[in-house]
């Protein structure tokens, strides 16, 4: 196989190495002690007012879901400037979105709403496979700590992916069915489409109902459980062989094939909830 | 591994779909079921008849699902195999 890296390649993941070789060092010379507690707990955080349903939020969640979206607009600013031979960030994103316009075309009968389908079904399947992929990395994660604080891991796990936070993937799921509806009656019209949870019969009603609900909560599910289980099971195999050959693996299975397939997974499932309401 | 013995991926996930969509029906009927039992307070009968019914809309859904599938693979022309017709005529034998 044959490598060829130009001069800011070299640097770039001379930079990375550097890093985890400093971090390496630290831990080394502090003492540093990998641990397994709270694993699968999340740091929450107790807004100051009420005590209602919606006054705790997921910090980490919160920061990572910007970060995401920060390296997102990053790697657009980096190919703003489309040319007619591309280059390596231009055909990356190109042969990536030109799968998700084909997999839109494919399904989607109407012309007019390909276009708008597809934006959808690209800014979900750039956010979720970038967060599985950070998922795939070591790097910082949060864990609380049992008199109420927080406890910061360096590099005993990896980077908190957002879509390992059920809250997250229900909020695109719930997205994507209300979007597909709103396309339901905009193609159908209001009338026919509250008509349609009445067919074939009348009393098919609460069938119709539950089907409808059940699409989004197995939409986030399947994306919570994998994404979930992978990190968790990376860790506590990263935990019991500390750092060989093995956890490196399994975190490069989990991270990036897993989380690529799940990206695509529910970007499909996306596509097909939306289209199979506006035929 | 010759054509035939090749693992079908499409039909697979189908499968896998149907499963899932079975699955998620009796969760959430399940769920709507418990919910009206802890909040409204009706009998924990209401839960195993809503369990029942999930399975009901599960299979109905799921067997929508199959058929809407079905429908497109017979749609795609790539997919049309020779020896049948299925356009509706009379038939080709």
């Amino acid at each position: 196989m044959n490598l060829n890296l130009t001069k800011s390649d070299k640097i770039f993941l001379g930079v990375i190495f550097g890093g985890y070789v400093a971090v390496l060092i630290y831990m080394v010379v502090t003492g540093y002690r990998f641990q397994l507690e709270g694993v699968g707990q999340r740091w929450i955080y107790q807004l100051p007012f009420g005590e209602g349903p919606l006054s705790r939020v997921n910090p980490l969640t919160i920061i990572m879901t910007w970060v995401v979206m920060g390296l997102i607009i990053f790697m657009a600013t980096r190919v703003k400037v489309f040319k007619i031979i591309p280059g390596k960030k231009q055909s990356l994103l190109e042969s990536l979105l030109d799968y998700v316009y084909d997999l839109v075309k494919d399904s989607v009968s109407r012309k007019e709403y390909i276009r708008p389908i597809f934006d959808i079904a690209a800014s979900l399947f750039l956010f979720v496979i970038v967060s599985n992929i950070i998922g795939s990395f070591p790097g910082i994660n949060a864990f609380p700590a049992e008199n109420g604080g927080v406890t910061f891991t360096i590099l005993a796990d990896t980077w908190y992916a957002p879509t390992s936070d059920l809250n997250m993937n229900l909020m695109l799921a719930f997205f994507v069915f209300v979007m597909s509806h709103v396309y339901a009656i905009r193609v159908k019209g209001l009338k026919n489409w509250g008509k349609s949870f009445f067919e074939p019969i009348w009393w098919m009603f609460p069938i119709n109902i539950i089907g409808e609900i059940a699409k989004p909560i197995s939409h986030a599910l399947r994306l919570f459980g994998n994404i979930m289980g992978g990190a968790i099971l990376a860790l506590i195999l990263g935990y019991l062989v500390k750092y060989f050959v093995l956890p490196a693996a399994l975190w490069g299975i989990f991270g990036l094939f897993f989380g690529a397939i799940q990206a695509l997974i529910f970007t499909i499932l996306a596509i097909a909830y939306i289209s199979s309401l506006i035929e | 591994m010759n054509e035939k013995n090749k693992i079908n991926l499409t039909a697979l996930s189908t499968l896998y779909q149907f499963a899932v969509i079975v699955i998620a029906n009796i969760m959430v009927s399940g769920g709507l079921g418990y919910l009206l039992h802890r909040f409204l307070g009706m009998g924990k009968v209401w839960i195993s008849f809503f369990l029942l019914f999930g399975a009901f809309s599960g299979i109905y859904n799921g067997m929508r699902y199959l058929l809407k599938e079905a429908e497109r693979y017979d749609r795609d022309k790539d997919n049309d195999d020779k020896n049948i017709d299925n356009t509706g005529g009379p038939g080709n034998s």
